[in-house]
């Protein structure tokens, strides 16, 4: 059960218990006695009380009877005290309950103890009492009852009743209650010899428990390593998705840039905590990505896009789970980390109300194209021989192509000079509402949330608006309580017509529109000649502009529904039992629409131009589980915790598509339009399930608070792996010291606040691969038939005796706090190795498949991250911080000898990527260059032992970098003040290097169709034109394949404006009442504004990265 | 204690086999092998898959039969580089358009290779109650067969020309395992010992469950029920893997037992007295509403393919253009190459070649493959046929009367006339020259040169003569596909 959502019944119900204490305690104080007399009848003194008091007083003929007499002096006494005096030595006892008092008869026990007062009146006085459990009201058994000060303690009895002798001054002596899960308390006695006390649930802040989504934990007895981040420390980074302001706060969670599709709103990030565990580089072949971590959302598995889209303002906090102690739970899942999503619970209270906007403003970030203006860009290619050979003096030889490059001259001297890339783009407002409201009783708590977002793209047509419906039950009665959570969520989608590249490719000596003012499809056709077939090739150059403004569709949508049902019963107050069924159905549907007149289709023939194609798609996902926990601290020193449990999922997964070709109009975008399925295409179809089953069990043992030991084990069964390996187990251990509870440490170190040493080991494993892949699967034939009926063939080898890809996931780290916690630590060092690795190797053909999932290998990706924060000023309303976090990560394959080298055949001319023993899966691998040669103009590779070359041979690659950064991080600097709050985080990247993909593909390597297109500034200045020439680049003449050179590997250091925001909150101003609020938090954003990078390299190729101020408000009512 | 007996417990429960099941799940969008094995019906579909995809162009369809390997044997007349089998005519292996084509058969054929493996290891070593004979027989013993020839054909482009001295050379692998494990590289010896052994394990089943064997080759629908053991011929029956068993054999030289399995056949193909494989009828063969061009009757083994039309459009049609057509001249009409081959023009195999007015002009066009309505063998690739069997008879007989003989009697089915060869050097050519005629299409001449390693064979570039061969254009390299990644060059 849920510790935030304890938090918050403590939030609502301690004030109102309080408060109607108060007026209770008031009431009898104004009560006050006069009443003088010996031996006055029983009747009497309940007749003066009911007088002077106005109180009902019950009494019964019993009383009378044990009492028929009293000798009372009081004068102006308090009711209570005048209550007291009368029974304190009498056989009877009384209780004040709305204004009614009641006599009843003292228990035997009792009297025996007041018979022992009396007699040991003197030397010592014997403390009774109940303690009483605040929220279900009832009697609770072994609280730990000490006499501070001394080593004197009792437990309560079955009956929650103690009794406790006091040596010395009863006055003084002040009672410690304790127990596990419950605040502890202090009571100073002042002389009372009884006292009633009640225990509430602790409620820490979310910061120190941890919540695993299955069990929970205070942070200070964990030993896993794992960080929590509240709604608002979320919210100080940024107010677009939780992703986003994670990657800044915690530095073993990156969000790897996505260079092709920049800020695409519809593409989901590729996330890793802690490095990765799979072989990269084959995605592709894998049916997610194996490097993604796993998403819990109120205990529940889900998925990366529900997370990015989920609104922040319905977060109450974010748990990363990130060594092995903290994720076995997980077990075969969980080798990539675990991102714990924990949603707002409602409080009780009466119905209250907030609203959340959040805005931002986002515009593309250009600054990293360096594109030729019209009069570079002829220069260029006259320079590149597009028009023919030049004579000696730098003139066009070919007449013809002398003037047409004459007449672009003419029209650059008239000023043209088109800048394209801002035609697909706008400067656009997002914007994301939400509205929740809760209320409820002690037994009965609601909440209700919608939440509407528009998330515009930065490039025109591209937007994704999430609309999300929640509403809540709690209900708990006694030690039983239900809990469901029903969720709507609608996605709809649209993208951008045409690329961004595509834009920034168009020439700048090309007009936008023609003389009339419209757009011509075709802006000019070259004719050149093409090397390999020696014929005269037309290359057309198309207006961008004209299939942007035609009908092309290309939108989505999908419907989700979540439910989650919960049980949660504490049999006894360490025990308590749960169970959980949750259910998500997800319906999607997407088309695509290509008009018909787009240029892709001018030269294929008019019965197959135009493209529509639709897909529909439908999951449906069920998790059950069922789990005991148990938890209770023996002798005071002893704490003990025992979580175990059985866990059944199965998600079903149906996808089909088909497509249609052949449209005369682009009117509509309707498939009845179409002609005909395009020849050879299929309807598609897929259907496929996967189911796990798994049991887990996890203990905890803290010795005396100073010495944690946590262990895991789960068993896991998956469909996804061969038939002979259905299951596995999964372990850990984790180890930690708090060395502050130490005498040592406390007595000679007091400026050391919290200091806690932790390591673990453990074994997680990773499921994110494809369905099938350890089963034959058969294929029908169907275009080839004979009379023998039906045939089928195998489409996929499959692998049976495939086992589990686990990683062996070390750890150890420690968490400081120094100087009144002033200055904090957080550090890790991990080590892990995934070993099998589970890849797609080659194989010879013989075998009938050309690659197979086989276990081979190992990986291991070792590293460490560092958080540290210093407050320069802590005060009550001030306070001003410095931070620092940053991350080191290395990685390396073993054992993989050559079979990835299929694989490295297949890299190689593509990319730097290589697969080779003891080399790191990030090294980038090519050729030295020695440079251009001045004489020249060509390339001077060095082979192995350093020698010049102009050969460009693969078998001389080497490791020439390391696209991972040496270190990377953030340094920032936060503040608050009355208030007013602002935080700065930089993102700094040292060391590494990048593959300049512009530089290979837009200063060189231009081949001669390219040169049609326009191209990097550094295609013109920075190649080499004439002998002596010292150039960085190829001859600017050569149009032929460059191989990948380390020329085009650089240095890659960054510091980056990731979040600048400005922030102010207040809860009881005058003018909040006015409009009704009782709350208003308000936040500015910047995002992303400024990049500083040593490199000059396209970024966001089909769209581009955005920028973005943002807003949000928060008003609570 | 009680808490953790419950948790040992859960624990324990986990173990359980509704666990098992639970997560032991089978897709419904696609095949797999548990739910495809469980019945009969799933051996013959799998056996059908094989069948189905031996037709593939890659294969049989085309690159093994008509296409590459029968420009490899020199039929046509192909000078231009243009061409699409120039490469092949000139054996330039190494060059793009032969390097993909001998790799994608290479795939293809061991891709059936490990399909066939699976329907061994299902089929198990004896009969079952969900495969009981005569299928058991017949699905393990075609099963065997296949494996015995996609690998006899993979051995006989990939290998050496078999001799005492090449026989010990590593050349291709004989994967019979279902798993995808890697197997080595073995010698041309190695190889057919295994080839062998498959085809005489294939022979004993089939001896006692091919219904050709009693029924004959049943070439029509059953009316009552499935066609499972109809349609022999196009199936690997028991006289196909005797005829294979002939090949072989020759193929290593060993032409006392070629000659016995070739006799075998000629003369045992009967039930009562009435042929298997009956000659093609004068009517049949010179009809020209439905002509038998394929001589179908003659064939033992073939593939039924509805889509044999697309063999003829995209290598004969007059109508294909110039740089995809495999003809015997420069896309005319002249004769002199097929007048020289067949001194004989009443000989029915002539009857394959007509002039068709396309492209403006007439061209000679060679019809063997044409789809003819209702025809003959429509759908028929043949792989193996009984004149084959004549010529290898002919071949390894060592008494030149019976040879002649032999020879002679396939002359007089193709109604052409008898010849009297005075030695065996002439037998010999004349072997040969029939053996061109009669297996135009088919694929089997290149390895017919190869076998003898014959030094001059016909000429591509001029109408008529021969040119000059080296005996290493007679051993094809392996694919990269395949020694990429086993590491190393060929052996």
């Amino acid at each position: 059960m849920n510790k935030n959502y304890v938090l918050r019944v403590m939030r609502i119900t301690v004030p109102l218990l309080w408060t109607g204490m108060l007026s209770v305690s008031a009431a009898s104080y104004s009560q006050q006695i006069t009443l003088k007399g010996k031996r006055i009848p029983f009747t009497k003194v309940i007749a003066a009380i009911r007088q002077q008091s106005g109180y009902t007083v019950f009494s019964t003929k019993n009383i009378s009877e044990l009492v028929p007499y009293l000798t009372v002096d009081a004068k102006q006494m308090d009711l209570s005290d005048f209550l007291k005096s009368i029974t304190t030595e009498q056989p009877i006892t009384y209780q004040i309950e709305d204004k009614i008092i009641s006599f009843t008869k003292r228990r035997s026990s009792e009297v025996k103890a007041t018979a022992e007062n009396i007699a040991k009146d003197v030397q010592q006085k014997t403390v009774t009492g109940t303690v009483v459990n605040l929220l279900s009201g009832e009697l609770m058994t072994g609280v730990t009852v000490r006499l501070k000060g001394y080593n004197i303690s009792v437990m309560t009895d079955k009956n929650g009743q103690f009794s406790l002798s006091i040596p010395g001054d009863i006055q003084q002596a002040v009672l410690q209650f304790s127990f596990i899960g419950m605040k502890n308390l202090e009571v100073p006695l002042k002389g009372n010899t009884r006292i009633n006390v009640t225990l509430e649930e602790q409620s820490e802040s979310i910061k120190d428990v941890v919540v695993t989504g299955i069990y929970q934990r205070k942070k200070e007895s964990f030993t896993g390593s794992s960080t929590t981040y509240t709604n608002k420390e979320l919210k100080m980074i940024g107010n677009q998705n939780v992703l986003q302001s994670l990657k800044t706060l915690d530095p073993s969670f990156a969000m790897i840039d996505n260079n092709q599709f920049g800020s695409d709103p519809n593409r989901l990030p590729d996330l890793e905590i802690r490095g990765k565990s799979s072989v990269i580089g084959l995605t592709s072949e894998f049916g997610a990505n194996p490097n993604q971590p796993l998403f819990i959302l109120d205990g529940f598995e889900s998925s990366l896009s529900v997370i990015r889209d989920f609104s922040m303002d319905r977060i109450e906090s974010i748990t990363i789970l990130k060594d092995a102690a903290a994720t076995a739970i997980y077990g075969s899942k969980a080798a990539n980390g675990v991102i714990v999503v924990e949603t707002k619970r409602p409080a009780a209270g009466q119905l209250r109300l907030s609203y959340n906007a959040n805005t931002s403003l986002n515009f593309a970030d250009l600054s990293d194209y360096n594109l030729m203006n019209s009069a570079e860009k002829l220069q260029f290619e006259k320079l590149s021989l597009f028009y023919g050979s030049l004579d000696p003096n730098g003139n066009i030889m070919n007449e013809e192509k002398e003037l047409l490059f004459n007449n672009r001259m003419k029209e650059v001297a008239k000023g043209v000079n088109t800048y394209w890339p801002n035609e697909p783009l706008r400067t656009v407002l997002s914007q994301t509402h939400t509205l929740f409201a809760e209320g409820g009783d002690a037994n009965l708590r609601y909440s209700a949330s919608l939440s509407h977002g528009a998330n515009k793209g930065i490039m025109k047509g591209s937007s994704r608006d999430v609309t999300n419906g929640n509403i809540r039950l709690l209900y708990r009665k006694g030690r039983l309580s239900f809990s469901n959570s029903l969720s709507i969520d609608h996605v709809a989608t649209n993208r951008e017509p045409v690329t961004f590249s595509r834009f920034v490719r168009a020439n700048p000596y090309h007009r936008k529109y023609n003389t009339t003012g419209g757009i011509d499809k075709l802006m000019e056709s070259f004719q050149y000649l093409d090397i390999n077939t020696f014929t005269i090739k037309s290359l057309n150059i198309y207006n961008p502009l004209y299939d942007w403004n035609n009908t092309n569709v290309d939108k989505s949508s999908s419907l989700g529904f979540t439910n989650n049902f919960e049980i949660d019963w504490r049999i006894i107050d360490e025990l308590r039992f749960r169970t959980r069924i949750g259910l998500r159905q997800l319906s999607d549907h997407g088309e695509v629409f290509r008009s018909p007149f787009n240029s892709e289709f001018a030269d294929t023939e008019v019965l197959r131009q135009g493209y529509y194609s639709e897909n529909n798609g439908k999951q449906i996902n069920y998790d059950a589980d069922v789990s005991l926990t148990y938890g209770k601290l023996l002798k005071e020193k002893h704490m003990v915790n025992f979580v175990g449990g059985i866990r059944v999922d199965q998600g079903y997964n149906l996808f089909s598509n088909y497509q249609v070709e052949g449209f005369v109009d682009d009117e509509f975008s309707n498939p009845t339009f179409g002609f005909r399925f395009p020849e050879g295409s299929r309807p598609g179809y897929r259907e496929a399930k996967r189911r796990g089953a798994s049991a887990f069990l996890n203990t905890g043992y803290t010795y005396d608070e100073r010495y944690l030991l946590d262990a895991t084990l789960r068993s896991d069964g998956s469909s996804v792996y061969g038939a002979d390996k259905n299951f596995t187990t999964i372990w850990s251990v984790g180890l930690a010291w708090n060395l502050h509870k130490e005498q040592f440490i406390q007595h000679t170190l007091p400026w050391i606040s919290l200091f806690k040493l932790r390591g673990s080991i453990g074994t997680p494993g990773n499921q994110n691969f494809n369905d099938y892949i350890s089963m034959r699967i058969y294929r029908y034939n169907n275009d080839n038939r004979n009379p023998f009926g039906s045939s089928v063939i195998m489409n996929s080898f499959g692998n049976s005796g495939l086992k589990w890809q686990k990683t062996l996931d070390r750890n150890i780290g420690f968490d400081l706090e120094l100087l009144h916690k002033r200055l904090r630590f957080n550090f890790d060092y991990f080590n892990k190795n995934t070993d099998p690795l589970l890849v797609f190797i080659g194989l010879p053909s013989s075998t009938g498949t050309s690659s197979v999932a086989k276990n081979i290998g190992s990986q291991t990706t070792k590293g460490l991250t560092l958080v540290t924060d210093y407050a320069f000023v802590q005060r009550e309303n001030f306070n001003w911080h410095v931070n620092l976090n940053l991350r080191h990560i290395t990685s390396g394959y073993h054992n993989i000898g050559n079979s990835l080298d299929k694989f490295n055949q297949d890299n190689k001319s593509r990319n730097l990527i290589r697969y080779y023993d003891n080399a790191s899966p990030s090294d980038l691998w090519a050729v030295r260059s020695a440079g251009i040669d001045p004489a020249t103009g060509r390339e001077i590779f060095l082979n192995k032992n350093g020698q010049q070359t102009f050969l460009h041979d693969f078998n001389n690659e080497v490791v020439v970098g390391n696209s991972d950064p040496k270190v990377e991080g953030i340094i920032g600097t936060s503040f608050y003040y009355k208030g007013f709050s602002g935080a700065i985080n930089l993102r700094y990247r040292l060391g590494g290097q990048e593959f300049m993909q512009t530089l290979y593909e837009k200063v060189e390597n231009i081949n001669i169709q390219n040169i049609a297109l326009n191209q990097d500034k550094r295609a013109l200045y920075d190649r080499w034109q004439k002998p002596g020439d010292i150039a960085k680049f190829r001859a600017i003449s050569q149009t032929d394949v460059t191989p990948i050179s380390s020329r085009f590997v650089e240095d890659n250091n960054i510091l980056s404006g990731e979040s600048i925001s400005f922030g102010y909150e207040t809860m009881d101003k005058k003018w909040l009442k006015k409009i009704g609020a009782s709350s208003l938090t308000s936040r500015i954003y910047m995002n992303d504004i400024f990049r500083i990078s040593t490199i000059k390299n396209e970024r966001g190729i089909d769209y581009p990265f955005a920028r973005s101020v943002s807003l949000s408000l928060g008003l609570r009512f | 204690m009680k808490l953790r007996h419950i948790l040992y417990t859960a624990i324990v429960l986990l173990y359980c086999t509704s666990c098992n099941k639970w997560i032991d799940v089978k897709p419904t969008d696609r095949l797999s092998e548990d739910i495809l094995f469980e019945k009969k019906e799933g051996f013959l579909k799998a056996l059908n898959g094989v069948y189905v995809e031996m037709a593939s162009t890659s294969l049989y369809g085309r690159f093994m039969t008509a296409g590459e390997l029968d420009a490899m044997a020199q039929y046509y007349f192909i000078t231009s580089s243009t061409n699409s089998y120039y490469d092949y005519v000139m054996f330039n292996y190494t060059n793009a358009n032969p390097k993909f084509g001998f790799d994608d058969a290479w795939r293809k054929a061991y891709e059936l290779n490990a399909n066939v493996n699976v329907i061994l290891e299902k089929t198990g070593a004896s009969p079952s109650s969900v495969l009981p004979e005569p299928y058991f027989g017949l699905i393990r013993g075609e099963a065997l067969a296949l494996r015995a020839m996609l690998n006899f054909d993979m051995l006989r482009i990939f290998g050496p020309i078999w001799n005492d001295a090449n026989k010990a050379l590593k050349t291709i692998p004989y994967p019979i395992a279902a798993k995808s494990e890697i197997f080595p590289l073995l010698s041309s010896e190695e190889v057919m010992v295994q080839i062998e052994r498959d085809l005489k394990e294939a022979l004993t089943l089939l001896q006692n469950s091919d219904p050709i064997l009693t029924e004959g080759v049943r070439n029509g629908n059953n009316p009552t029920g499935s066609s499972d053991l109809y349609y022999r011929q196009y199936r690997f029956n028991y006289f196909a893997v005797k005829a294979l068993m002939a090949r072989a054999a020759l193929w290593k030289g060993d032409k006392t037992n070629a000659l016995k399995y070739a006799k075998d056949i000629i003369e045992d193909a009967k039930i009562q007295g009435k042929d298997i494989f009956p000659a093609v009828t004068a009517g049949d063969a010179t009809s020209t509403a439905k002509p038998d061009r394929m001589f179908s009757t003659e064939v033992i083994f073939s593939l039924y393919t509805i889509k044999r039309s697309d063999l003829y459009n995209a290598i004969f049609a007059a109508e294909q253009a110039d740089f995809n057509r495999l003809s015997v001249n420069a896309m005319n009409d002249d004769k002199a190459r097929i007048n020289a081959m067949y001194p004989n023009q009443a000989d029915y195999r002539y009857r394959i070649w007509e002039s068709v007015n396309a492209q403006n002009k007439q061209i000679l066009t060679n019809q063997k493959f044409k789809d003819v309505v209702d025809g003959p063998g429509r759908y028929m690739i043949p792989l193996i046929r009984l004149g084959e069997i004549y010529l290898i008879a002919a071949e390894a007989s060592n008494d030149l009367g019976e040879a002649t003989g032999l020879l002679n009697t396939l002359r007089r089915r193709r109604n052409t006339t008898d010849i009297s060869p005075s030695d065996f050097s002439t037998l010999k050519t004349a072997i040969t020259e029939e053996f061109r005629r009669e297996l135009f299409g088919e694929g089997q001449l290149f390895f017919y040169y190869k076998r003898n390693a014959f030094l001059n064979i016909p000429n591509n570039a001029s109408l008529v003569g021969e040119k000059s061969i080296s005996l290493n254009n007679y051993r094809v390299p392996l694919p990269e596909s395949e020694i990429k990644i086993r590491g190393g060059s060929q052996p």
